[in-house]
């Protein structure tokens, strides 16, 4: 498994400049690891976190200054523009006739697991999940052909989680299957298919082609040693023969009562067992696009 | 979908390369196909959903649980660098424990750090949502504040009975959970992963304690415990009943089974080996830690004519009145306390002299017992205090100076404010709020923190490398905990320390019996508590002294006896070490 995308700053920050560019975010300020956005209202309200402050404004009817996103991608970056910062507030204070305060602006450090990009995540897999697409660049063929893509997630859980991403795209004139589709397909530029009379020109629905793909899954899964679940599934047994044999030797001299609560704590007992080491794989689709693909010659 | 035990059991014994667990589509496919085809118009420009879709593949890509024993958590961890063997226990419990496990390491090999990536790694791998940490209401502040400020981890001390199901991550002290109607409350919560610091007020079975926490729900479980449990295996035997009820058989069948006496294992070997499957434990003497080196000096002094008088007064006084308690049966404990807060200074004696003089009902002795109060009031010069500022002076930097006793910590503080050198106090009694503020008020602005035994615990004061016993607690494992305050992990130089002791007094055999006897202040020592962290063993040390100091004819005596008792503890150490 190749390593995971956006573990450096500066994949982070060119994360980020993508994402505020499509959200038509200016950018204010673009020093070395450090970038100002100024969120339009729609984006300001995914990104933070305070929904009364919005009902207020909207029922009192005012205008606020769009809110400025100050982010450092490095702790060398958010000290140096923190100084920065407080310094522009002192200059602005020491020119003024009369000091008056000025709360101080302070950058926010965007790293993996901050709150910020936690928030931005949940905002692109919301508006990332779905599309309908053809190539920008025309060719001459003019036949398209549609395909269907979908990405999935495959959990393996037990008392542990290991997740693979995946990606399967299937011909919806020929049902013919390819794997790792997203990244055959994902340099070419793209732009929107609008036509509303398109699904009903495909030769395969795409519930059916849905459930092609999931065949694929289930044969890919067929093909793997699940030792992870063999393991789990022998700790479990292991472990609820334990409990069995336990409130067993504590059941001499008990009063009908007292068994009876005795029976309800194992039960508990076994069900948070279940909880831990129940083998099962979990399939989530994480995007799913039509794409329309010219037949290559 | 299977869901019962009996099915996969099957499964289990028809294992073939084909076999594949239950696999769980989160949506149907009418689902999906009806999302495409109505869903993407949704955007206010639709020219971007490609776009968005493959922001949204990099984004999804980057939160993967991945595969291998590596701890995804340490990349959501940006304020510090947890320690090798915190990292390799953190793995151990989550890749061979399956997420339940004792961590008993010794004090201030970072616990709470353990604790913290356990969590974090369950949450990055969407393992753990709800988490009940439970620890002593003292700590809770500190708790939280750890795992925010180091780990990103948002927790919520909850004061309102509806907040416990409120928020994900729970810190609360045991002693509130237990209660109701918190306790219905919280054993009906289904927690992914329970916490639980202090775990040895966990150690008896019967108590509402022991029963409270086997009670709640919970998938994951952590007990911390610094007391090495494995000295009373009984007590080993109920921690492990929580984690997996069964595994060391029910209580009778254990002792029946592994154990020759309560402290004693039939088969050491095999049950320290089960153990290992259950049981974390990092010793400072594996040397997998880093500490900085301490240095120990022993201060020597000499006693003014003055002070020696009032000594050698009050050794006689207590000498009479040790072999009266001992003929009567009366109890000795004020006379220990009376011998040791003279070895500290004589305000810490007054009041004790006082009381005593005021209680007794022979005319001579309440003669006696005034006479000594005001030789004791006669005192001008006063040794310790002197040498305490002379230290101050010359070392230059900021320093600790312990004593057992309010009496003398008051004095302490007057005489340092007298010679202007900026001092706070800090005692146990403090609430939270005051220790953190004191000890604020000594990282920035003060030069000494004087503090009582009781106030040391639960503080962390890396930042200082220089302490001063002002007086010795007789009780290896006290001084140890005062040092554990400057000499743990996070101190960056060297600590010194410095041990007043007064000759010709039963201090200087004391400092002989902890430094040189038992190896005190080396690194094997880490282990000491193995043999005597047990609280009786520790009551039984102060009265065997005690008993040295009161009935030895000459300080020959005094000398050559708490040899023979430093030897005789070492052996047991020893013979312990090999036991467990």
């Amino acid at each position: 498994m190749t390593s995971a995308p956006l573990r450096t700053s500066e994949e982070l920050m060119k994360f980020c400049d993508d994402y505020f560019a499509l959200c038509q975010a200016r950018v204010l300020c673009a020093h070395s690891d450090y970038r100002e956005y100024e969120l339009p209202v729609e984006v300001e309200k995914e990104l933070t976190d305070r929904p009364f402050f919005w009902a207020w404004i909207e029922q009192t009817g005012q205008t606020v200054p769009p809110t400025i996103l100050r982010l450092a991608f490095t702790v060398e970056a958010a000290d140096r523009e923190n100084r920065y910062l407080r310094r522009q507030v002192e200059e602005k204070q020491a020119a003024m006739a009369r000091p008056t305060f000025i709360p101080i602006p302070k950058s926010e450090l965007l790293t993996l697991g901050s709150f910020r990009l936690t928030r931005i995540f949940a905002s692109v897999e919301q508006k990332g999940k779905y599309a309908r697409v053809r190539p920008k660049i025309k060719t001459e063929n003019t036949h398209l052909v549609p395909w269907l893509m979908l990405n999935l997630v495959i959990s393996y859980r037990s008392d542990f989680l290991r997740q693979e991403f995946v990606s399967y795209g299937l011909c919806l004139e020929n049902e013919q299957i390819i794997e790792n589709f997203f990244n055959l397909i994902r340099h070419i530029p793209m732009e929107p298919v609008l036509d509303p009379d398109i699904p009903s020109r495909t030769v395969i629905s795409t519930v059916k082609a849905t459930d092609a793909i999931r065949r694929r899954i289930l044969q890919y899964l067929h093909q793997q040693a699940h030792d992870w679940a063999l393991a789990a599934s022998q700790q479990w047994v292991d472990e609820v023969a334990q409990i069995e044999t336990y409130y067993q030797s504590l059941t001499s001299d008990k009063d009908t009562h007292e068994l009876m609560l005795l029976e309800i704590e194992k039960q508990h007992k076994l069900q948070q067992l279940e909880k831990r080491y129940r083998p099962h794989i979990a399939v989530e689709s994480k995007q799913a696009a039509l794409i329309f693909l010219p037949i290559r010659n | 979908m299977v869901g019962t035990v009996r099915e996969t059991t099957q499964s289990v014994t028809n294992s073939n390369s084909d076999w594949v667990p239950p696999v769980e589509w989160m949506e149907t496919a009418e689902e999906i196909s009806d999302r495409i085809l109505t869903q993407h118009t949704r955007l206010t420009n639709p020219s971007l959903m490609w776009d968005f879709l493959c922001l949204s593949v990099t984004a999804c890509q980057a939160q993967l649980a991945q595969d291998g024993d590596q701890l995804l958590c340490l990349e959501y961890i940006h304020n510090f660098q947890p320690l090798r063997h915190q990292i390799s226990c953190a793995q151990d419990v989550i890749h061979h424990l399956h997420g339940r496990a004792v961590l008993a390491d010794e004090v201030g090999l970072g616990k709470t750090i353990e604790a913290g990536l356990v969590i974090k790694e369950y949450q990055v791998r969407k393992l753990a949502q709800r988490v009940l940490i439970l620890v002593p209401a003292s700590l809770i502040i500190q708790w939280s504040r750890e795992l925010t400020e180091k780990f990103g981890i948002s927790c919520y001390a909850p004061k309102k009975r509806w907040a416990w199901s409120e928020y994900d991550v729970v810190v609360a002290s045991l002693d509130t959970a237990k209660r109701e109607p918190h306790r219905a409350i919280i054993t009906e919560i289904p927690w992914d992963l329970v916490v639980i610091d202090e775990a040895h007020k966990l150690k008896n079975r019967l108590t509402r304690n022991w029963e409270f926490v086997n009670q709640i729900p919970n998938k994951y479980m952590l007990l911390l415990t610094a007391t090495p449990v494995q000295n009373n295996l009984q007590e080993l035997h109920s921690l492990i009943t929580l984690l997996k009820p069964g595994e060391l058989g029910n209580n009778h069948n254990f002792v029946a089974k592994h154990l020759v006496s309560k402290r004693k294992a039939k088969d050491a070997q095999r049950l320290r080996d089960h153990l290992s499957t259950l049981m974390i434990r990092n010793r400072r003497a594996d040397g997998q830690v880093y500490l900085p080196d301490r240095e120990v000096k022993i201060v020597s002094l000499e006693f003014s004519p003055e002070e020696k008088q009032l000594y050698d007064d009050v050794q006689k006084f207590l000498k009479e009145a040790y072999q009266e308690a001992k003929t009567s049966h009366h109890s000795v404990l004020p006379l220990l306390t009376l011998q040791r807060e003279v070895c500290s200074s004589p305000y810490a004696a007054m009041a004790s002299l006082d009381k005593m003089a005021r209680r007794t009902h022979s005319p001579q002795r309440q003669a006696y017992l005034s006479s000594l109060l005001i030789t004791a009031k006669q005192i001008r010069r006063y040794t310790k205090v002197e040498k305490v500022l002379e230290l101050i002076h010359t070392m230059d930097d900021k320093c600790i100076v312990f004593t057992e006793y309010r009496a003398t910590q008051d004095f302490l503080m007057y005489i340092l404010h007298q010679n202007g050198v900026k001092a706070v106090p800090f005692r146990g009694g403090f609430k939270r709020g005051k220790k953190d503020w004191m000890t604020e008020l000594f990282e920035h602005r003060a030069q000494v923190l004087v503090a009582t035994e009781s106030g040391g615990e639960g503080i962390n004061l890396q930042f200082c490398r220089y302490m001063i016993n002002f007086d010795l607690p007789w009780n290896p494992m006290r001084l140890e905990q005062r040092i554990g305050r400057i000499h743990r992990l996070g101190q960056q130089s060297a600590v010194k320390i410095y041990n007043l002791s007064t000759r010709n007094t039963i201090e200087e055999h004391i400092v002989a019996l902890l430094v040189e006897k038992i190896h005190m202040f080396e690194t094997v020592v880490g282990e000491l508590d193995s043999i005597i962290g047990d609280p009786q063993i520790q009551k039984k040390i102060e009265s065997d002294i005690l008993d040295i100091t009161l009935t030895a004819k000459s300080q020959e005596e005094i000398k050559n006896r708490m040899e023979d008792y430093g030897a005789s503890m070492w052996t047991r150490y020893q013979t312990g070490r090999y036991n467990s």
